[in-house]
C-alpha cells in the first residue's frame, strides 16, 4: 500500500484547493440562495484548466481519468468550496471523457477545440418515470431523416439546462426498445430553439445546477452529431465513473462541515467555564466519530479508484457501490452531528452547515442512490465469481 | 496510489489464509467451549516458522514488523479462523519484536532469538488492577536491586497464557519515580519460583487466552534479563503497535462471521419459497452492508499500517486510533447482524457464530476502548497533529 498521489498531478491538486479556499467558498453561499448557475466559478476554472482535465494530452488536456484517484481528490477538495461547482465540473468533465473514448478522430477533434475553448457540455439521460432498464421505450427518439437525426422528446433533472453550451442527449434510435441496442449519445448545440425549459428547478439542495426539465421538439442535428453506436452510454465500463466522481463531491460535503464545525469548537467558548467547547469530552467524541467516518469513506474512495484504473470499470462496479454507499452516508451522518455540535448556530444560513446539511441529503439520493448501492454489493458477493470481488 | 500489498509478504497471507482454515478453524470451538490454551495451534504455526516471523531477519525471522500493513493482513486471516489464537499469536510476536528488534542488546537479542526459533512462546504483561498507564503513578509491581541482578515483588491482571507460556515479561517499576524515568521490562522463564496464578479466566469472550490474574513474590532475575532503558515500554513508538495489532485481530471476528453468514445464506432454503435466503431483499441489504463496512475497516487497518511504516508509530497514533474503533465496531455489528440472518442457527453452539459475537464484545473493550479510541481520534483532530500518547 502507498497512498501518497502521483507527483506527476500534484500541482493540479494543490491548484484545486486554492481555488476552493479562495474562489469557490466565498460564492457558495449566494449561488445556492439565488439557485443561480455558477457561471462565474466555471469561466475561471475553464482558465485554469480544470474543464480540460479529461482530455487526452494530445489534445490540449491532463488527461486525467487516466488517474482516477488524482481526479476524486481534485473534486473532493472543490466540493468543500462549493458542492453546486464541483458536481457540474464532474459532469462536464465525465461526459467529455465518454465522447472523446466513443468519437471518430474528427468528432475528437472538433469536441476537443470547444472545450479548450472553455465551452460547457452537459449531458441529459434522466427521464420522468423510469430507471435503466434493458427493454423500454425512451421518451426521448432521434429519427435520420435524410442527413440529419431530428430529436423529440422530454428529458428530466437536466443540469445545467439553459446554462451549457453543448446538451449530450441520451436518445433511442429505432424501434427495439432493448436500450442495450438502441440507446445513443447525440450531441447538441444548446442553443437550438427546438429546447424549451418547461419546469424549472427548486430544489431543496444542489439549488445552483439548473437541473431543469427539458422539453425537446423537432431538434435537428447533424448525422455526425451520434458518438458512438447504439448501447453505449449504458457500457459497463462507462456509467460507473460517474458514481464514482458523485461519491467523492458529496463526500466533499461532509468534509466542508467537519472542518467548519471543528474550527467552530475550538473557538466557541462558553460562560461560566469559558474554555473552547472543543475541551468537552461529548464535542470530543463527536469530532472523533466524524473524523473516522471521513477517513473511511474517503480511503474507499480512492481504494474504488484505484481498481477501477488497475482492473477496469466492471470489476471495480461493486467497490465504486460500496464508495459511494459509504461517502455518502457518511456526510449525511457528518452534517447531522456536526448541527448537534454547532447548536443554533448551525441552523443560520450566515453559516454554511444548513446548506451542507441539505446537500448532503441529495447525495443519498443521486443515482447510484444509497439503497440501490446496498443492492449492487450484494449481488456481488451473492451471485457473482467470489475471487472476482473478494477483500483486497 | 497503491493498494495491494507488498509483494515481499504476500506469501505469509497466503499461509496465514491457509493455516487459518485448515488449523485454527477446526479447533477454535474446542478453544473457545473447554476454555482450553491453543498449545496445538502454536506447535503448528512454529512448524511453518509463524512464530519467528518477527524476529529480525539475521536472527531468522521475517522482520514482519518492518511492515505493518501485511502484519496486520496476518493477523486478520488468523482471526477469521480462530480470534484467541490471533491475539496470543499477536502478544507473542510483539513482545518479541520489542525484544529483539527494538530494545533488547545484542547478546540479549540472540538469545531470546534462539528461544524463539525453539518454539518458545512469550507473553507481556503490563495490567494492574484499577489503574491505566499515566505518566505518575506507583506501581503494584515492583523492582528491586540486589546483588547478582533484580528481585520482584506484586501482582498483574489480565496475564494472557498466564501457566502456559514459557518466558513472561514485566512491565515494573524501579525506583520511586514517574513511568517515563522508571518502567522497565524484565524477562523471566515462567518456572521460576514464586510466579503464581491467583485466579483464573473463566470471562464470557476470548475464553482460551487464559488471561489470569498472578502474583510475583520474591521473583529473582538474572541481571542481564532487564531490557531497555527506564520509559522504553510506553515509548510512543513501541506502544501504539499492540493497539493497533488488536485492531486486525477483532475485525477477523467480524471477517469470520461474515463469510460464515454468506456462505449460509447462499445455501439455506426455507419452504415454500425454496430459493436461498440471500435473494430476499431484506437479507441481500444486510449483506451488503455487512460487506462495505467490513472492507472500509480492513482499509482503515492497512492505512494505519501504511502510516506507522511510512511516518512511525507516533505519527501514525491517530490513525491507529481511528482503526481500532472502526473495526472492533464494525465486527460487533457485523456479528449481531450475522446472528439476525442466521436465525435460531446463530445461537447454536456447534455454529461460529455465537463465539465471533462473543469475541467481538471484547474487541470493544480491550484497549484502546471504543470511548477511549474516540476521544483521542476527537483530540487529536483538535490538536491539528498527531497528538502526544502520554498528557
Amino acid at each position: 500500500m502507498d497512498l501518497t498521489l502521483q507527483p506527476k498531478n500534484l500541482a493540479l491538486y494543490e491548484r484545486a484547493k486554492v481555488l476552493s479556499k479562495e474562489l469557490l467558498a466565498p460564492r457558495a453561499r449566494q449561488y445556492d440562495e439565488e439557485a443561480r448557475f455558477p457561471r462565474e466559478n466555471l469561466d475561471a476554472l475553464a482558465k485554469e484548466g480544470f474543464t480540460r482535465l479529461t482530455l487526452p494530452e494530445e489534445n490540449g488536456g491532463s488527461n486525467l481519468f487516466s488517474d482516477p484517484i488524482t481526479y476524486m481528490m481534485i473534486l473532493f477538495e472543490l466540493s468543500k468550496g462549493c458542492t453546486n461547482t464541483a458536481l457540474l465540473l464532474h459532469m462536464h468533465n465525465s461526459i467529455t471523457h465518454f465522447l472523446m473514448t466513443l468519437g471518430t478522430p474528427e468528432q475528437r477533434e472538433n469536441l476537443s477545440a470547444l472545450v479548450r475553448d472553455g465551452k460547457i457540455i452537459a449531458s441529459h439521460g434522466g427521464e420522468a418515470g423510469t430507471s435503466t432498464q434493458w427493454k423500454r421505450k425512451l421518451d426521448t427518439h432521434a429519427k435520420l431523416v435524410g442527413e440529419k437525426f431530428v430529436i423529440n422528446g422530454r428529458k428530466v433533472f437536466c443540469s445545467m439546462a439553459g446554462e451549457a453550451d453543448y446538451y449530450t442527449l441520451w436518445v433511442q434510435i429505432g424501434d427495439d426498445w432493448d436500450v442495450r441496442k438502441t440507446m445513443c449519445f447525440l450531441f447538441c448545440s444548446a442553443d437550438h430553439p427546438g429546447f424549451t425549459i418547461d419546469s424549472r428547478w427548486n430544489s431543496y439542495a444542489l439549488r445552483g445546477t439548473a437541473s431543469h426539465s427539458l422539453k425537446i421538439e423537432n431538434v435537428e442535428v447533424s448525422a455526425d452529431s451520434l458518438f458512438g453506436k447504439g448501447g453505449d452510454p449504458i457500457r459497463v465500463d462507462i456509467t460507473p465513473k460517474f458514481g464514482l466522481g458523485y461519491s467523492a463531491v458529496y463526500l466533499g460535503v461532509g468534509a466542508a462541515a467537519y472542518e467548519w464545525v471543528l474550527d467552530y469548537a475550538r473557538n466557541r467558548k462558553l460562560k461560566p467555564d469559558n474554555v473552547p467547547i472543543a475541551s468537552y469530552q461529548p464535542i470530543q467524541r463527536l469530532i472523533g466519530e466524524m473524523k473516522i467516518e471521513m477517513e473511511k469513506a474517503l480511503l474507499m474512495i480512492q481504494h474504488a479508484a484505484w481498481t477501477l484504473k488497475t482492473f477496469g470499470a466492471e470489476e471495480a462496479f461493486p467497490i465504486i457501490s460500496a464508495a459511494k454507499y459509504t461517502a455518502s452516508e457518511a456526510s449525511a451522518s457528518i452534517t447531522d452531528k456536526a448541527m448537534k455540535v454547532a447548536g443554533g448556530a448551525g441552523l443560520l444560513r450566515e453559516n454554511p452547515l444548513e446548506r451542507l446539511h441539505r446537500e448532503a441529503r441529495s447525495g443519498l439520493v443521486m443515482p447510484p442512490n444509497s439503497e440501490k448501492c446496498l443492492d449492487s454489493v450484494a449481488k456481488s458477493i451473492i451471485e457473482a465469481n467470489p475471487e472476482l470481488y473478494g477483500t483486497p | 496510489m497503491d493498494f495491494s500489498v507488498n509483494p515481499k509478504h504476500g506469501d505469509l497471507i497466503e499461509s496465514a489464509k491457509s493455516i487459518s482454515k485448515d488449523i485454527l478453524a477446526p479447533r477454535a470451538e474446542e478453544v473457545d467451549q473447554e476454555s482450553k490454551f491453543p498449545r496445538a495451534n502454536f506447535k503448528d504455526m512454529a512448524r511453518e516458522s509463524f512464530m519467528a516471523l518477527t524476529l529480525p531477519e539475521r536472527l531468522g525471522g521475517r522482520n514482519l514488523y518492518a511492515d505493518p500493513e501485511a502484519y496486520s493482513m496476518v493477523l486478520y486471516e488468523l482471526g477469521k479462523g480462530c480470534t484467541t489464537t490471533a491475539m496470543l499469536f499477536h502478544m507473542h510476536s510483539s513482545i518479541v519484536h520489542i525484544l529483539t528488534c527494538l530494545l533488547g542488546s545484542e547478546e540479549q537479542s540472540e538469545r531470546y532469538a534462539r528461544a524463539v526459533l525453539d518454539g518458545k512462546i512469550f507473553a507481556s504483561y503490563a495490567s494492574e488492577a484499577t489503574s491505566s498507564l499515566h505518566g505518575k503513578m506507583v506501581m503494584d509491581t515492583r523492582a528491586e536491586h540486589t546483588d547478582d541482578g533484580y528481585i520482584i515483588n506484586g501482582k498483574k491482571y489480565f496475564c494472557s497464557m498466564a501457566g502456559e507460556a514459557d518466558f513472561y515479561v514485566l512491565w515494573c517499576q524501579l525506583g520511586d519515580e514517574e513511568l517515563a524515568k522508571s518502567l522497565y521490562l524484565f524477562v523471566t522463564p515462567a518456572i521460576t519460583p514464586g510466579i503464581n496464578i491467583d485466579k483464573g479466566w473463566d470471562s464470557f469472550a476470548m475464553r482460551g487466552t487464559m488471561s489470569a490474574s498472578m502474583s510475583f513474590e520474591n521473583v529473582k532475575i538474572a541481571r542481564d534479563d532487564m531490557v531497555g532503558n527506564a520509559g522504553d515500554p510506553i515509548r510512543p513508538d513501541v506502544l501504539p503497535k499492540f493497539g493497533f495489532g488488536y485492531s486486525a485481530v477483532y475485525l477477523g471476528a467480524g471477517g469470520g462471521a461474515f463469510d460464515w453468514i454468506v456462505d449460509y445464506a447462499k445455501k439455506r432454503k426455507l419452504q415454500p419459497d425454496n430459493v436461498p435466503i440471500a435473494t430476499y431483499p431484506p437479507i441481500s441489504r444486510q449483506i451488503g452492508e455487512m460487506k462495505i463496512a467490513l472492507d472500509g475497516a480492513l482499509l482503515m487497518v492497512r492505512r494505519a499500517g501504511w502510516l506507522i511504516g511510512a511516518n512511525g508509530a507516533e505519527a501514525a497514533y491517530g490513525a491507529i486510533n481511528e482503526a481500532k474503533f472502526t473495526s472492533a465496531e464494525t465486527a460487533a455489528m457485523i456479528t449481531e447482524k450475522a446472528i439476525k440472518i442466521a436465525g435460531g442457527s446463530g445461537l447454536m453452539r456447534h455454529f461460529p457464530l455465537q463465539r465471533f459475537h462473543r469475541d467481538a464484545r471484547a474487541g470493544l473493550i480491550m484497549p484502546p476502548n471504543t470511548e477511549k479510541c474516540l476521544e483521542l481520534a476527537g483530540i487529536t483532530a483538535i490538536k491539528g497533529k498527531a497528538g502526544a500518547l502520554m498528557t
